[in-house]
């Protein structure tokens, strides 16, 4: 891995102008432990929908990525919980501390194993979006960046009985907007379409002999074995699909300013079930500054891990104008003969994730 | 007299992660213009006006990733102290006046409501923001008019001067919005005044001609910031802060040019502007005035006067700074607690116009909060810190040695002095923060610079 000097210069903290700050040795890209990678919603995006023949919300599945240096751990004992507490200001993580506490005034279990299907609460637009109750005077959650609110979805791991890996998901839930208009909020019911997780088209190694796909999100896309010399230096690149960057009725794209109900935009080819797209979608966001509902793109960001050899960054991605489909990174193999996995984690700016693993064989 | 500053920094960090972009642009500028009107008159008493009138720009945009955090302030201010002083009585004089203070200011602010931290916020640095973001522009008339009077009673043939004041606070809050913007609602604005009486008390002993006593008390107010009278990042019924304030102390003049001087002091605060700890606020309180403070200490200052080419001094104060942040709540640390810090300055002028001189600092570290676990924060793809006891820790005290020399030239018109000065001789790492790896399993320490050499040149005509 790369061993950086230590850094005198200019932080941005602004606190201190002139230091120096100590670089450690271990990245975020290195798996050398258990860990969790993602944590994937299916669908992405939560609306409350009641089975008409149960009479019950329609779950939705959940399911992790969980890593240690011998590759995908595929049968991982998760517990799942909703924590249903929201985080207090004084707290200034993403999520309360207290949402790893086992108290069943807040936490809803979901179940154990490595994937669980649930509703999610009932009352989360409440606890963490803008919906209060009319005769009720709390603030309302403030969104993220793209509009959006979330439910903390606490994911515990246990590989041994006193080891303990903990992680907390989010899970996007579609709520009201925050002080709105009527018409702008019945505009959003109408053109707001749900996110749906982004999909790593392939992942291909650029190699001198040309490039190679070595893996895919896609389900059941065979994973093709990366050989590499000790030591030898690639390039890999991420893809994902390309999504219009204007509405056409019939696109194969509920786009934002499509809708299947009738009047302005219906697109029934389109929207009627909603057709998302698994790249950088585009989608309407309410501007608590202008206070209008912008059409806005998805950031989207590459993870890189590696077991053994390293990449020359733990992170790419592409900004909401940057409308490249790809991501590349530089990839060192190890030195030392032997089987390598890696994987490759794509998100949206959204929630959505979607990911592919790569296995690496180095020869002499 | 009229002054103006204007500056602006501006620094970026790309990331290929365009999540990890970091940038940070600051802009400040304030104009002023001021008179000062003078008049003694034949009893020996005097009067002071001085009228002062200007502008303030503030402006702050920070971005991490996708995440701003944006703030800007107009503010018009104005001021006017008139002051008149006399004596009255034969063992009174008076200090009198009037003091008027106002500022209108306009605020946009863009971002996370926790950000940036205030004081007791637990956080460590360089942890990434919280992402999600609000948006408020509010107008805020802060005023005051405070009539005081303070009177320098003389007793006992001068030994003893007694100086009981009182101070009567007007203060006015105006804003422009009470609730958080929401369509079709009609906002309402308010306006709010407090008025509080501040007594203060001083005293003089000359026990003997080297020795003096010393003491004082005091009850102070402080108006709100306008930028927490936001009702969706702040509180706009914020009240004031109130403090008490305690000295006693000796000074004692060993010889002609050396002197002592002791003081120990207290300070009590409450209503203090803290986050609110509910997991789900009121509407507009964001904040509260729910934090109570306490600071307590002593200083010991040994002073040497400019005689046969030397001057220093070395001092010593003691001081623990501590805070509630709820009337139930324990007493923690002060964010910025300093409890020992220690000076040492010493200056030696030397024949041919030349000088040396000597600093020596000691001051124990700020206190932080220790990083005891972790979690994975899947959709951010980042750890989070879960955090131990607040302020338990501290950053190693700092302690710094510094020498200058100059060499000073002068002319019939003119003075030109030529120096070196050189920070840390020692080369010490002094430790200004600590920070952490990315999961929070090893920490480490931000360290000041090593020893640094300045040389230049001042001229004078």
């Amino acid at each position: 891995m790369v061993n950086r000097m230590r850094l005198c210069g200019v932080l941005l903290a602004g606190l201190l102008p002139f230091a120096c700050k100590p670089d450690f040795t271990d990245r975020p890209s290195e798996v050398q432990e258990f860990r969790v990678l993602a944590v994937q919603a299916e669908p992405a995006e939560w609306l409350r929908t009641v089975d008409p023949d149960t009479n019950e919300a329609k779950p939705a599945k959940y399911r992790a990525l969980i890593a240690n240096r011998t590759g995908t751990v595929t049968d991982a004992n998760l517990e799942w919980a909703f924590c249903t507490r929201p985080k207090p200001l004084t707290e200034l993580n993403d999520v309360g501390i207290a949402c790893f506490q086992n108290d069943p005034a807040f936490i809803v279990p979901l179940g154990n194993g490595p994937e669980v299907a649930g509703a999610v609460p009932e009352n989360t637009c409440r606890q963490f979006g803008p919906d209060v109750p009319e005769d009720q005077a709390f603030r309302p959650a403030d969104p993220d960046v793209t509009g959006g609110y979330y439910q903390p979805l606490r994911v515990l791991y246990r590989p041994a009985p006193e080891q303990l890996v903990p992680a907390i998901a989010k899970v996007r839930i579609r709520c009201g907007l925050p002080g709105a208009s009527q018409e702008q909020t019945a505009r959003f019911n109408r053109s707001y379409h749900l996110n749906v997780n982004p999909r790593l088209d392939a992942v291909t190694a650029l190699l001198p002999t040309g490039p190679q796909v070595i893996g895919s999100s896609v389900a059941g896309a065979p994973i093709t074995p990366l050989n590499l010399a000790p030591g030898q230096v690639i390039v890999l690149r991420a893809a994902w699909p390309s999504c219009p960057v204007t509405d056409a009725c019939g696109d194969g794209v509920c786009g934002p300013s499509e809708t299947k109900e009738s009047g302005d935009g219906q697109c029934e080819a389109d929207c009627k079930v909603e057709q998302g797209c698994a790249g950088a979608e585009r989608f309407l966001a309410f501007s608590l500054e202008s206070r209008t509902l912008d059409e806005v793109r998805e950031v989207m960001r590459v993870s890189w891990f590696a077991v053994g050899g390293s990449f020359r960054d733990d992170r790419t991605g592409r900004d909401a104008a940057d409308r490249v489909t790809t991501s590349e990174n530089e990839y060192t193999a190890p030195t030392v003969s032997g089987s390598y996995p890696l994987w490759v984690v794509l998100r949206d700016s959204r929630g959505g994730v979607s990911w592919a693993t790569v296995e690496v064989r180095v020869t002499n | 007299m009229a002054l103006a500053s204007d500056d602006t920094l501006k620094r970026t960090v790309t990331n290929p992660d365009p999540a990890q972009t970091i940038s940070d642009e600051r802009k400040s500028n304030f104009k002023r213009i001021f008179a000062v009107y003078r008049k003694a008159f034949p009893d020996g008493s005097s009067t002071t006006i001085t009228p002062s009138f200007g502008t303030d720009h503030f402006d702050f945009a920070q971005r991490f990733g996708t995440t701003p955090t944006e703030q800007t302030i107009d503010a018009t201010v104005f001021g006017v102290r008139a002051k008149w002083r006399g004596r009255v009585a034969s063992m009174v004089v008076l200090n009198t006046g009037l003091d008027v203070e106002g500022s209108d200011n306009t605020i946009r602010r863009r971002g996370a409501t926790i950000l940036p931290p205030r004081e007791g916020d637990i956080t460590v640095f360089g942890q990434p923001p919280n992402d999600v973001v609000n948006f408020d522009n509010w107008s805020v008339f802060l005023g005051s008019i405070a009539p005081y009077a303070q009177a320098d009673i003389e007793l006992f043939g001068n030994k003893v001067h007694v100086v009981p004041g009182v101070r009567l606070d007007s203060f006015f809050v105006s804003g422009d919005k009470q609730f958080p913007t929401k369509e079709g609602s009609e906002q309402r604005g308010y306006l709010r005044n407090e008025t509080v009486l501040e007594p203060r008390l001083a005293a003089r002993w000359a026990l003997s001609e080297a020795l003096t006593f010393k003491a004082a008390y005091g009850q102070y107010h402080q108006a709100p910031d306008a930028e927490d009278l936001s009702p969706v990042f702040g509180n706009p019924t914020l009240g004031f802060a109130k403090a008490t304030h305690y000295l006693a102390g000796f000074n004692y003049r060993i010889l002609e040019k050396l002197s002592a001087e002791t003081t120990a002091f207290t300070s009590l605060s409450d209503s203090l502007a803290a986050r609110s700890p509910l997991p789900s606020p009121t509407t507009g309180e964001a904040l509260l005035n729910t934090r109570e403070g306490r600071a307590y200490g002593a200083q010991v200052l040994l002073r040497q006067e400019l005689a046969r080419g030397f001057f220093g001094w070395i001092s010593y104060s003691y001081i623990k700074s501590e805070r509630k942040d709820a009337a139930d709540g324990p007493w923690r640390l002060f964010d910025y607690d300093q409890t020992h810090v220690a000076t040492l300055v010493a200056s030696y002028e030397l024949p041919l116009g030349f000088e040396i001189g000597t600093r020596l600092r000691y001051a124990t570290g700020f206190p932080r909060t220790p990083v005891v676990g972790a979690y994975y924060n899947a959709r951010r793809d980042l750890f989070e810190p879960a955090f131990g006891g607040q302020n338990s820790i501290r950053i190693p005290a700092f302690a710094q040695a510094d020498i200058r020399a100059a060499k000073r030239f002068t002319w019939e018109r003119a003075k030109l002095e030529l120096y070196v000065d050189v920070q840390n001789i020692t080369n010490r790492q002094n430790r200004e923060d600590v920070v952490y790896n990315y999961k929070y399993t090893s920490r480490n320490y931000i360290s000041g610079l090593p020893t640094l050499a300045i040389a230049g040149a001042k001229l004078e005509w």
